[in-house]
């Protein structure tokens, strides 16, 4: 009679933890898509701005003709690219080349005070921070969702749930090396 | 508790001062508790002491607890209503204004506010700014979760990208912790003695029942001290959370030490604010020697910890010293908007008064009154010469207002005003007589800005009206009273301030607020205030 009534109440207690698990898992996983979503709003932000970009500066940037184009074939590939892998690689690629852009914007007055192309300095500065801050935020709510998964006992539960730990936000390899900046 | 364990990380600074507001937290709610039991069992005792029954069972402990309960209850009713105010009441309150998207220097600080959402993912975080020449920044949330971040006109000229950006992320890290929220419980906590303390202290009673009074009046006040002293521990507690949260998500201590160094040595601003307030901006602008001491006194009531301690932490993370943040600190800021080269552009030299002038700038020429269509000039460089309005740039900066549809008109001339932009804010300017239309506000931004360099000229002339300005107001200007071309309302004259003591026309419509500089009267203001501050 006693031990019938212990073991429910044990189960009742192992189903309760289940639950409210199962419940923490969805919502950091919820989490971990809007975090994802953050971060395409930004690159879409950076693929608004470089039409107008390489407008305002093309007339000046006399050397960096070769760097511009590169960047508007590179936002083309990101824009139309199938697979994460491939548009990953491009943002990268647009990530590297405006780097340089800007690392160079001190050799041209004209743009110094050309009251435009200052503010789209701010613009672009202000786009890769946004960029940098919301992969920060991604990496850090996938790795509250890596925790819970891999942690014991709620192990158990996101095996039974289906829940897979996630990859974190990696820069890929080309990116890593810094930019070679020719004069 | 107050200053940073050597070799502390960030990580471990952010979470040892979360710990202690957890105990802080504990041990206000313990004497809190303790001390309304107190009160009901004083008053127990006394009422008791009275009726001598050997029968009656012993309720002592039942009153402690309902009593502590009854307080329990109470400040359940004071953090209700405290958090029971929207965000709108909280900012008018601290008097704040919307940050202006087309001000160059709004905009960035927009755009940093932005990437503060990016970084904790609260959104929609609102900018306001405090139109104040003082440098400080504040973060507050409201009812339902609405949060704002807000900076003076002052702090966005003293400090660069870097520093502003270290200054809001601290602000946000406060957002992302709920500080405001605890602050406002630690605070219900402290005014619900102070509201014991007040009912106690009226009326005339005589006998049991004022000895009673007494007995909890001096209770309730022991009780608001200590709770004053531990809700300013945790305030300081949480400035420290929120120093080591805003360095982990910036990555810039010695912006942020930079930042703290500029704000503590300058003026933060007369920044009339509610009292509560003070622990939600960045430096207490009401206590500004309070903060630099180090003693019993700010140990125990000071809601920020000392600027020494902060920077100490913050340089050790850094791993510079006290010497490079100073020496950084005096030279010349690099503007958040860009600085601007000098003389921008194509000079030209004028021929006034049978002599040729200059060379000068576009936008140093059009406000002078030098120049009317068919005065010649010859750009700098070249050997020819015409007359004004055949010349491209400055041929149509003067008919700019030919064409006057849709356009304010200047309220002396009538002909439509064109748009400039000026240390970085958009006002209004009229080409023939050289006045100049600001909107509500503005006047304060430009006052605050150092962006235009004067010339000799104009600095002497604004003397020499200073030392011989009469105070006479209807005597000291000649022109008459004019329109507001924004509301069309009437304008009135005013001076700028004592100091200056240049009329200008404001209009009389304070949800309009415009103000009317006629030619040279702004540049004269901000020379004089200028060489005031020094």
């Amino acid at each position: 009679m006693i031990i019938t009534a212990v073991s429910v109440g044990i189960l009742a207690l192992v189903l309760v933890y289940g639950v409210l698990t199962y419940n923490r898992l969805v919502g950091y996983r919820v989490e971990c898509d809007n975090g994802w979503s953050q971060i395409d709003v930004q690159l879409k932000r950076r693929h608004d701005l470089i039409p107008n970009l390489v407008e305002t500066v093309k007339g000046v940037m006399n050397f960096e003709k070769e760097t511009l184009t590169k960047v508007m074939e590179a936002r083309s590939k990101a824009m139309g690219a199938g697979s994460m892998d491939r548009r990953m690689k491009a943002e990268g690629e647009i990530s590297g080349l405006l780097g340089r852009l800007m690392a160079v914007w001190e050799n041209y007055p004209d743009l110094k005070s050309n009251q435009n192309a200052r503010a789209l300095q701010e613009e672009l500065v202000t786009t890769e921070n946004r960029i940098a801050y919301s992969r920060g935020h991604y990496n850090d709510v996938v790795s509250n969702f890596n925790t819970l998964v891999q942690q014991f006992p709620s192990n158990f539960v996101a095996s039974i749930g289906k829940f897979s730990a996630r990859q974190f936000f990696t820069v890929p390899e080309p990116e890593r090396a810094n930019p070679q900046v020719k004069f | 508790m107050l200053h940073p364990l050597p070799a502390e990380t960030v990580f471990e600074a952010r979470a040892r001062a979360k710990r202690n507001t957890v105990l802080l937290f504990a041990l206000l709610g313990l004497i809190y508790m303790g001390l309304f039991g107190l009160m009901g069992s004083a008053a127990h005792f006394i009422i008791a002491s009275e009726v001598k029954r050997r029968s009656v069972p012993d309720f002592s402990l039942l009153v402690f607890s309902c009593s502590a309960a009854a307080g329990l209850i109470l400040s359940v009713f004071q953090i209700i209503s405290a958090r029971g105010k929207n965000l709108d009441e909280l900012l008018s309150a601290i008097q704040t204004v919307p940050a202006d998207p087309k001000d160059a220097y709004h905009k960035v600080f927009l755009n940093l506010v932005a990437e503060a959402e990016a970084a904790t993912n609260i959104r929609p975080i609102r900018p306001v700014i405090i139109p104040s020449p003082g440098s400080n920044a504040f973060s507050v949330e409201g009812a339902g979760g609405q949060t704002a971040i807000g900076v003076t006109e002052g702090l966005l000229v003293h400090l660069n990208r870097a520093e502003l950006s270290a200054v809001l992320a601290h602000e946000a890290a406060h957002l992302a912790n709920g500080d405001s929220r605890l602050m406002t419980i630690a605070v219900a906590l402290l005014q619900s003695f102070e509201v014991v303390q007040n009912t106690a202290s009226k009326g005339r009673i005589r006998g049991r029942a004022a000895l009673i009074s007494v007995v909890v009046m001096i209770l309730s006040a022991v009780g608001s001290f200590v709770a004053r002293i531990l809700a300013m521990a945790i305030s300081r507690q949480r400035e420290l959370v929120a120093d080591s949260h805003g360095v982990q998500m910036c990555k810039d201590p010695l912006a942020l030490a930079q930042a703290l160094h500029k704000i503590s040595e300058g003026y933060r601003g007369s920044i009339s604010v509610p009292q509560e307030f003070g622990s939600a901006f960045i430096l207490n602008p009401a206590m500004s020697a309070f903060d630099e001491e180090e003693g019993i006194l700010p140990d125990l009531l000071a809601t920020h910890p000392p600027v020494a301690a902060r920077l100490e932490g913050l340089l050790r993370w850094a791993k510079a010293e006290l010497k490079t943040v100073v020496e950084n600190t005096k030279i010349p800021v690099a503007k958040i908007i860009g600085n601007q080269p000098q003389a921008a552009g194509q000079k030209f030299f004028v021929y006034q008064e049978g002599d040729w002038k200059g060379p000068w700038t576009e936008d140093q020429i059009l406000p002078m009154n030098l120049i009317k269509p068919s005065t010649w000039i010859c750009p700098e460089g070249s050997q020819e010469v015409v007359q004004a309005l055949e010349h491209p740039a400055l041929g149509r900066r003067l008919t700019a207002g030919a064409s006057d549809k849709g356009k304010h008109l200047c309220p002396r001339c009538m002909i439509g005003l064109g748009a400039k932009t000026y240390e970085g804010a958009n006002i209004r300017h009229c080409g023939a007589c050289g006045g100049h239309l600001l909107e509500k506000g503005v006047m304060e931004r430009l006052v605050a800005r150092r962006d235009e360099t004067f010339r000799q000229e104009a600095v002497a002339k604004a003397k020499a009206w200073r030392s011989s300005a009469t105070h006479d107001l209807q005597k000291s200007c000649l022109f008459p009273a004019i329109q507001c071309p924004l509301c069309r309302g009437p304008m009135a004259k005013v001076f700028h301030s004592d100091l200056t003591a240049v009329t200008v026309d404001r209009c009389v419509n304070s949800a309009c607020g415009a103000i009317w500089c006629d030619a040279g009267e702004l540049e004269t203001i901000q020379i004089l205030v200028e060489n005031a501050a020094g």
